[in-house]
């Protein structure tokens, strides 16, 4: 079969191209024989010169073993290679000693990784760890490898850059240490550049500069790319072509415009479908079913048959192989034929279920909310500054609606769900829920609210107690209140189970045993334990895989109708939020700068912020990429301690006059009349973004 | 990636047990650990069977058999007052295992009740309880002990007692390392957001999860408890006499003719206390092996 994934390569390549790395019939087990887990099955790849090539999977689908593997970086044992070759230019990278493969490794084919700050050395300057790879590898004196370095210092964009040769890692933002990675990757100009999913740890505006600047880099110098990603939308905007991973097995390939035109494996239709698009809200998402695969099985059947709808026993009993859908195009799938004739599943997608429409009457107001984090030094832990994580917010929550609270990381918004919750103490400003102040509610009070209010945590790993069964789990909050018998407690308990979808039988299991989808449901099940009115959701979908937060998602969906629930969403998923929220507030450094319902945020918005945030969500769409106007913020976000004056937000806006500087601005209601309020705090609000 | 799969390994074998039953399998696969364990609990046994063991009492006289060497009779030979060595090893046991285990109970109660409180609410009381924790640290243990000691007089009971008093801060450090690393768990976050009181918090959700390692170090410091009991019964300090414990049976050997010339008095207890702390070593390494949470959750 490696044979004839090289043929499909080969025709779809223009003449004249050559192929700079050709992977063949590639195995990777880890563990001993007979009690393996099988990594990577049999993947064949090429990519040309100066080709973009996506490998795109869910964690355990094996497309970073893949790559690491080719580098020679996974430890052997419990690593080993079973089958394969991978060809740099006719060498084969992993029968050649390591001596040989160091050369290459750096040289010829970079990396770059997701965590920027724990791929450079704590205790090295920038400058050092840039020369080091171009003495190492080109043996060059140390005054030209420092006038290389810092070249390409420059070209990713990194300012005042002979200065900040000096500095030590931990002075810069995570965007720029992503830089500072990239350009180490890129300082020998390698023909191959590696991406591990190299904006997964960063903000969506950071993201959106590192996207542009690697597909910058990658015209200047003409190098070929493979970006590792779990997320399809992103990577559709920018790359050639792109491989689809489960379970270790590349299960569809195909150049991208085809791959989202017409995809042909169902698990690629499937994700597809789980993504929320952005010009259809009203259809309910359609997740894949069932949990990821298990790779502790040899591979000799389809791996995704036990999520399949179009299973049928030839599945079960033997592996499919590539075979060619088109130019360029391949997938495995035994019946791939007759499902591209069926008519596309779902004919008719499912509209959502109408919640009862919101009320005006809001259930949580929340005034002038502060919450300042004190900065202590010294031995007498003197106060010296305070981190204004929460710094001045005021928004409502109407009954049966959902909030969205959108923003990046360190914008304030889950201490905010916090401080709502109670669970931070606010130093200012006023919580009404149901009417009463909870603003520093202690004892009593405190835990009435606790009845009517409940949160669902962002990490499905570490919400759970790991020593505690999952009944124990669930049932704790009725413990907690001292609500009803142990007899009661035990029936709510499997009502709560079933309510979220899961089986009876999980409830002596514990949470090590769960898969990331099914953790989550129990931090759900615990969460409405005791029968609450509100409950805010901090991320509660961003640990969890593309297949799975579909899932999570319906599940808020239906409880929400079924129970009459209020949501306050807090997210920087802005696709999904767009899909799940009535209303949005978006939140920078602390306050919040637009409120409004979700299509006048999402179809007008009038804070530039927003508009940056907006235009920088990756869409599910490769056509897309060209036609839309991307505003790419310059810089980061502002340290919190030390937040810039009046508006928050001038030193990054495209718009900013003197004013901006001076003077906060005020809230002003831009909504027309009928269509709700719609709050911007901007002096240049609705003016057009150059 | 790589250790994903190798957690995702380790989770498929720990599904079918329990979380214990898993630590208890690691722990017998553990050679050493496994030894202790069995050397341990026979020296136990020994000590507490002692009457039906030794055909002596610790204290009976064998006027026509002092100083005998090791034999028929008396296994382990006698002493210069014809007591039986054998009996004496074993009622001596008693001994100085329970100024062990007793003091180290003492020591960990405080310590972990401490170093709970502290950890959990941070603050001013961790402020206040790490400067009395630093405070008694500073003590020189075996100085203030002897102090002590000559002050109420010498006893088994003020031992154990005074050794108890003394050793909780290790514990308790430790302890509130261990919470100070948990405490931001969003499972902590979850259970204050159930409106769960503090102590609930602390013994359902904390100490579980903190236990292992304090396990480890109690075991630990029930070997240096034994060697500082022996220390100070040496010194005259500990069991009085005519009873018997490991150590004050070598301060009876101390003369140059018995090292010399009479070997089987001092080497028997020597060799116990030895045999006792490296068995208990032995058990402290493989629990720490085996209760490790990384090999049961994976790193995050």
């Amino acid at each position: 079969m490696g044979a004839d994934m090289l043929a499909i390569d080969r025709a779809a390549r223009a003449i004249g191209q050559q192929a700079v790395l050709s992977v063949q019939g590639l195995s990777v087990e880890f563990g001993p024989s007979g009690n393996s887990v099988y990594a990577v099955n049999d993947v064949s790849f090429e990519l040309a010169e100066g080709e973009s090539l996506a490998i795109v999977g869910e964690s355990g689908s094996g497309k970073s073993v893949t790559v690491q593997t080719l580098m020679g970086l996974i430890r052997k044992p419990p690593g080993r290679v079973t089958t394969g070759r991978a060809l740099f230019r006719g060498r084969d990278l992993l029968a050649m000693p390591d001596s040989e493969l160091r050369r290459i490794r750096g040289r010829d084919i970079a990396m770059i990784f997701q965590d920027p700050m724990s791929s450079l050395n704590p205790v090295l300057t920038i400058g050092l760890q840039l020369t080091e790879a171009l003495r190492e590898h080109q043996g060059l004196p140390v005054k030209e490898a420092e006038r290389q370095a810092l070249d390409m210092l420059d070209l990713v964009g990194i300012a005042n850059a002979a200065q900040r040769m000096q500095a030590f890692p931990h002075q810069f933002s995570g965007g720029q240490l992503q830089r500072i990675g990239i350009a180490m990757a890129l300082v020998c100009k390698p023909s191959i550049l590696i991406a591990d999913e190299p904006t997964t740890a960063l903000d969506v505006t950071i993201q959106a500069q590192i996207v542009e600047l690697v597909v910058r880099l990658q015209k200047q110098l003409g190098m070929a790319i493979i970006w590792i990603s779990h997320d399809l939308s992103l990577v559709a905007g920018f790359v050639d072509r792109v491989a689809v991973m489960y379970a270790g097995s590349i299960v569809e390939q195909a150049p991208v415009e085809r791959l989202f035109a017409a995809p042909v494996h169902p698990y690629t239709i499937g994700l597809l479908n789980s993504i929320p698009s952005l010009n259809a809200a009203n259809t309910r998402l359609v997740p894949i079913k069932g949990a990821p695969p298990n790779v502790t099985l040899p591979p000799t059947f389809c791996a995704f048959a036990p999520r399949c709808e179009h299973t049928v026993a030839r599945c079960r009993e033997a592996k499919p192989v590539l075979e060619t859908v088109g130019a360029g195009h391949a997938t495995a799938c035994w019946r791939w034929r007759e499902l591209a004739q069926a008519p596309r599943m779902p004919a008719a997608p499912i509209e959502r279920v109408a919640a009862a429409p919101a009320s005006q009457a809001p259930l949580l107001v929340v005034s002038g909310l502060k919450v300042h984090f004190p900065i202590r030094r010294g031995v007498l832990r003197r106060q010296v500054g305070a981190v204004r994580a929460v710094d001045g917010v005021s928004f409502e929550v109407m009954r049966g609606e959902t909030l969205a609270l959108v923003g990046e990381s360190g914008c304030g918004k889950s201490t905010t769900g916090r401080a709502v919750l109670g669970l931070e103490r606010p130093d200012e400003g006023s919580i009404l829920f149901d009417g009463k102040d909870y603003a520093g509610a202690t004892g009593d009070a405190l835990k009435q609210r606790r009845r009517d209010m409940q949160m669902v945590f962002q990490n499905p790993f570490g919400s759970l107690n790991p020593r505690m069964t999952v009944g124990r789990i669930i049932g704790e909050g009725l413990r907690a209140q001292k609500i009803g018998t142990r007899a009661s407690r035990d029936a709510r308990v499997s009502e709560l189970l079933a309510l979220v979808g899961l089986r009876e039988a999980l409830r002596n299991r514990y949470p090590f045993e769960l898969s990331g989808g099914q953790r989550q449901r129990v931090g759900i099940a615990r969460a409405l334990a005791a029968n609450p009115k509100f409950i805010i959701a901090d991320e509660p979908i961003s640990a969890l895989d593309v297949s799975i937060q579909a899932q999570i998602v319906n599940l808020l969906d239906d409880l929400k109708t079924r129970l009459g629930l209020t949501y306050l969403f807090v997210g920087h998923d802005l696709s999904m939020i767009r899909y799940l929220s009535d209303r949005v507030a978006v939140m920078y450094l602390g306050r919040i700068v637009e409120t409004g319902s979700t299509n006048a945020v999402f179809g007008a918005p009038l804070h530039p912020y927003t508009r940056a945030l907006l235009s920088a969500i990756p869409v599910p769409d490769p056509k897309a990429g060209g036609t839309r106007r991307r505003i790419v913020l310059g810089g980061t976000v502002p340290d919190p301690s030390r937040p810039p004056p009046g508006c928050h937000f001038h030193p990054r806006c495209p718009l900013a006059t003197d004013i901006c500087a001076r003077v906060e601005p005020q809230v002003r209601d831009f909504g027309a009349n009928g269509a709700g309020r719609h709050l911007v705090a901007c002096h240049h609000a609705g003016e057009a973004t150059p | 990636m790589t250790d994903a799969t190798a957690a995702d390994m380790t989770i498929a074998a720990a599904t079918s047990r329990g979380l214990w039953g898993e630590a208890a399998r690691r722990f017998l696969n553990h050679r050493l650990a496994t030894l202790g364990l069995v050397m341990l609990a026979v020296i136990v046994l020994a000590c507490v069977l002692a009457p039906l063991i030794a055909h002596y009492g610790p204290n009976d006289i064998d006027l026509r058999g002092r100083n005998q060497p090791p034999g028929g009779i008396h296994w382990l030979g006698t002493d210069g007052t014809g007591r039986d060595i054998f009996a004496r090893i074993l009622y001596g046991g008693r001994i100085s295992l329970t100024v062990g285990f007793v003091a180290v109970a003492i020591s960990a109660a405080i310590g972990i009740f401490i170093g709970c409180v502290a950890g959990y609410f941070g603050g001013k009381v961790d402020l206040l309880l790490m400067g009395l924790i630093d405070m008694v640290l500073t003590f020189p243990r075996l100085v203030i002990i002897i102090a002590f000691v000559a002050v109420v007089g010498p006893s088994i009971f003020n031992t154990m007692v005074v050794i108890g008093l003394l050793s909780w801060p290790s514990i308790a450090r430790l302890t509130r390392g261990e919470i100070l690393s948990l405490r931001n768990q969003e499972f902590i976050l979850a259970a204050r957001s159930l409106g769960t009181s503090p102590s609930t918090i602390i013994l359902e959700h904390i100490l579980p999860n903190v236990l292992s390692p304090i396990l480890v170090a109690i075991t630990l410091d029930v070997a240096t408890v034994i060697l500082l009991e022996a220390s100070l019964s040496f010194l005259g300090l500990g069991a009085q006499a005519p009873a018997a414990s490991w150590g004050n049976m070598l301060r009876d050997a101390r003369t140059l003719s018995i090292l010399e010339s009479q070997p089987w008095m001092w080497m028997p207890p020597g060799a116990m206390i030895a045999i006792a702390v490296l068995s208990i070593n032995f058990v402290g390494d493989g629990l720490r092996d085996a209760l490790d949470p990384q090999h049961i959750m994976g790193g995050k």
